[in-house]
């Protein structure tokens, strides 16, 4: 009974990186609108596990988000009230 | 020959002449030393994700080039002596590129989506407003 409750709760819901589906989506670290969706509130990356993105395309959106970060697009971090 | 691509911020606060010079200053310098322009974009002034030197807005313009590899660094090297250049970042898009291709490229490009310039300026900015897609439980530690 146990077993099965956990089994149901593994089967959550199946996520699919949003790269692999559209294959015309291009991650450029230009694009802060995006890049935003992939990070919190805070400005953190959201991890795969919880956004669903393949491998590759994470390593790919995280070099991005890391440009965009640098050249002011994008918040390090927003703990700093504006 | 190199396919680089730099940002840079401009001070906002200039007068359109000074504006002018400094992008001129920039664009002359990549085609005296035997480099290719492929494109230039002016982002307008823009809201800063964070305060650079005291700035919390700023001019972002766009060079796309084809140049020898030293080139580069005397870009930046003349970027990071000038005040009026808040910040900029260069990044290589290709180890091999041909300028002519390129640009060939660039006007098909043009030709089909003349909109495409006005279109990325105003995409950045309501983005601010944007909540992400999937949140996670925030931490609210500092309140």
């Amino acid at each position: 009974m146990l077993d099965r409750n956990r089994r149901k709760m593994a089967f959550h819901r199946r996520k699919v990186c949003r790269f692999c589906a559209d294959s015309h989506a291009v991650i450029d670290y230009k694009d802060s609108k995006t890049l935003r969706l992939f990070t919190t509130e805070r400005g953190k990356i959201i991890p795969r596990r919880i956004s669903g993105n393949c491998a590759k395309h994470q390593r790919v959106l995280t070099v991005a988000i890391r440009r965009a970060r640098n050249i002011a697009l994008l918040p390090y971090t927003t703990s700093t009230l504006r | 020959m190199r396919h680089y691509e730099t940002i840079y911020i401009v001070n906002p606060n200039l007068s359109q002449d000074e504006y002018r010079d400094v992008l001129d200053k920039y664009t002359t310098l990549i085609e005296k030393n035997n480099g290719a322009i492929v494109k230039t974009e002016e982002w307008g002034t823009q809201r800063l994700a964070y305060d650079v030197k005291k700035f919390d807005k700023g001019a972002y313009v766009l060079l796309n080039y084809c140049a020898k590899p030293g080139l580069s660094a005397e870009l930046e090297r003349d970027l990071n002596l000038d005040d009026r250049v808040l910040k900029f970042q260069t990044i290589k898009l290709a180890h091999e590129a041909d300028p002519k291709d390129l640009l060939e490229k660039q006007k098909d490009l043009t030709g089909q989506t003349t909109g495409l310039q006005e279109q990325t300026v105003e995409s950045v900015e309501p983005a601010a407003m944007q909540p992400s897609e999937e949140h996670v439980e925030e931490e609210r530690g500092d309140a």
